[in-house]
């Protein structure tokens, strides 16, 4: 069981790109809708906007996601999940299921 | 488990984040039924009018302009709320069936509103319009308010006020034709008010924090 839990980290995610909470809560809610607002994001988890940025450039950097600017009632950036980055959260999740199986 | 509470902990966030959805799109619904009913009523109403200034046979507008205005009214509000689905409820695997009694229960309340008009007497048929449309809205915030402690729905609470206040004014008038456009026009201010107050709360659930 010690074994197990010291792999965690790789098996589950590489790279840690998921271990800080708020890059967690974007990818699983970019996940389950595609996408959102910079805004939204940043009042959802009450982040400021630099700090907000800085999760998204990672998430970024690893092609997981990509920001685009639309033209809504007011010039709106939006984020969005890329193909890479939906099954990189769905491998992530599922692993993280068998794991919780395997604890619980 | 640390993976765990991480996930329980995005997972509150993500609700929270449907929930402003649900209500955004509640709003520019409520919005939307302000603007393209009474429009499609008025336009229903003044046909004739209507077609000779685009210069073509009142039986063509009657069959093209209300049906195009209401399609796109309906397709505004089912495109709202499909963006706007709840996902993480089947996560927690909460039945998609427990609404229903609720939601019939809401049909009915507003449906025997508005099929009781037929049985208000003639001066009062067209204002007996903004009773039901009122009543309804009162009778929803308050099943709601009991079903539910999660949303207040006080957009309700609005439509039923206009609605009712308004309309005691309007018992006073006896042209039948300014009685008509003014229950229109009420209607499409008070769902309009409560569209923007939805629209403009729903920002605030982002903000709202955990308790």
């Amino acid at each position: 069981m010690a074994e197990k839990e010291a792999e965690l980290p790789d098996v589950l995610d590489k790279g840690g790109i998921f271990s800080a909470q708020q890059r967690f809560t974007i990818m699983l809610l970019l996940y389950l809708h595609k996408r959102a607002g910079f805004t939204e994001l940043q009042k959802l988890l009450g982040l400021t906007p630099g700090n907000l940025d800085h999760h998204v450039r990672k998430l970024e950097e690893v092609g997981y996601v990509k920001t685009r600017h639309v033209l809504d009632w007011r010039p709106l950036k939006v984020i969005e999940i890329s193909r890479a980055g939906a099954q990189a959260f769905k491998e992530y999740a599922v692993n993280l299921r068998k794991l919780l199986e395997q604890v619980t | 488990m640390e993976d765990l509470e991480r996930f329980e902990k995005a997972l509150r966030i993500v609700e929270r984040y449907e929930g402003y959805l649900f209500r955004r799109a509640m709003g520019i619904a409520l919005i939307v039924c302000g603007i393209v009913f009474p429009l499609t009523a008025f336009m229903v109403m003044k046909a004739e009018s209507m077609a000779e200034l685009l210069n073509m046979s009142a039986r063509a507008f009657l069959t093209f302009v209300p049906p195009l205005i209401l399609l796109i009214g309906i397709g505004t509000i089912v495109y709202g709320f499909t963006s706007a689905h709840v996902v993480t409820s089947r996560m927690r695997k909460e039945s998609i069936w427990k609404d229903i009694p609720h939601m019939v229960i809401m049909f009915l309340v507003w449906f025997i509103s508005f099929y009781l008009t037929n049985y208000v007497p003639e001066p009062f048929t067209t204002v007996s319009w903004l009773w039901a449309g009122g009543g309804a809205a009162l009778i929803s915030y308050l099943l709601n308010r009991s079903y539910t402690t999660e949303a207040e729905y006080t957009e309700l609470l609005i439509i039923g006020i206009i609605c009712i206040v308004a309309s005691l004014p309007l018992l006073l008038i006896r042209e039948e034709q300014i009685v008509l456009t003014a229950t229109f026009l009420v209607f499409s201010v008070s769902f309009m008010a409560g569209g923007l107050y939805s629209t403009v709360n729903a920002s605030k659930l982002l903000s709202e924090r955990e308790k």
